[in-house]
């Protein structure tokens, strides 16, 4: 079974590599779920993410005839997905930190018409209604941690992927993805802790 | 809130992720994919092309407008000579015919 997926994985590639139109579709229905979701797991947003998967696949598409298969093709597209979240993460603050700095300058006495409030935050339709508020929360902490920390902690815990595949994707050990989860647990506990200690100071 | 409550709450946070669903992207996202895809397949010798063409066309019409515009003057500086000639031309007339001495003799 493992074999006859890596004949037709190749055979894909090498049509996507000839510029098949009709094996875009068949890549894209393959690997759309599992990209937006990884997507989705950075941002907390579905048009962000949905920005993200349109731009993670357009590279893919652009990218895949320099793809060599040193690595598993599901690995490289993960990372590519991992890498454009991260990015599109970056310019977002960027963004928000020239939005903070223009409402300053610029008086507007319409709330709508600030740009910071243009920036909707924490969207995860996969989230159970009742959880919604307090991943909220995590959410926000999530976002707070160490960059190996954060990636590895959400693709384990928010993609459900196991140690392997994030150690592939991460391009470290086994034992280095488990120790980064379990020090970006042990630090969003911390956070948490913190958190609920000040809200309890600020409602004294 | 106490150390063992705190520790509860923090737990409960952290198990917020479970049950997390799988979400699919919208149908359209493929066709807005393509969409870009085609814009990237257009060689790069072509875009220039295409750029170039426009800033001809962009040229081109530019020159029309000032022409144009040019035009519009001349033609209005045209008919404001004809005016200014024509009143001279009374001016003279009437002066001729109203303001001059009358040399015929009557008698």
């Amino acid at each position: 079974m493992h074999s006859e997926d890596n004949i037709s994985e190749t055979d894909l590639i090498k049509k996507l590599q000839k510029g098949d139109e009709k094996s875009f579709r068949e890549f894209y229905d393959l690997h759309k779920v599992k990209i937006y979701n990884i997507a989705l797991g950075f941002l907390v947003n579905e048009k962000d993410a949905e920005d993200v998967t349109q731009e993670v696949f357009v590279q893919i598409f652009k990218s895949i005839k320099y793809f060599e298969g040193k690595a598993k093709l599901t690995t490289w597209i993960y990372r590519i997905a991992v890498t454009k979240s991260l990015d599109f993460i970056k310019s977002k603050k960027a963004k928000k930190r020239f939005a903070f700095i223009k409402d300053i300058f610029v008086n507007s006495d319409n709330e709508s018409d600030k740009e910071e409030n243009k920036f909707i935050e924490f969207e995860h339709p996969g989230i159970k209604e009742e959880n919604r508020e307090l991943s909220i929360i995590l959410f926000k902490e999530i976002n707070k941690l160490p960059e190996k920390q954060r990636i590895a902690f959400v693709l384990n815990k928010v993609d459900f992927m196991s140690y392997k595949e994030v150690s592939k994707i991460m391009g470290i050990s086994e034992s280095s993805a488990e120790s980064l989860i379990f020090r970006a647990k042990a630090n969003l506990k911390k956070r948490l802790e913190k958190f609920y200690e000040n809200e309890r100071r600020f409602l004294i | 809130m106490n150390k063992s409550e705190l520790n509860i709450k923090t737990e409960e946070v952290l198990k917020s992720l479970e049950g997390i669903k799988e979400v699919n992207p919208g149908d359209y996202l493929f066709n807005k994919i393509m969409t870009e895809m085609n814009y990237f397949e257009i060689p790069k010798k072509e875009r220039k092309f295409i750029f170039g063409y426009a800033a001809i066309i962009a040229v081109i019409i530019i020159v029309n407008i000032f022409s144009l515009l040019n035009l519009s003057k001349t033609k209005l500086n045209d008919s404001e000579n004809i005016l200014f000639e024509k009143s001279q031309e009374v001016q003279n007339f009437s002066k001729v015919y109203f303001s001059n001495e009358d040399t015929y003799n009557y008698r």
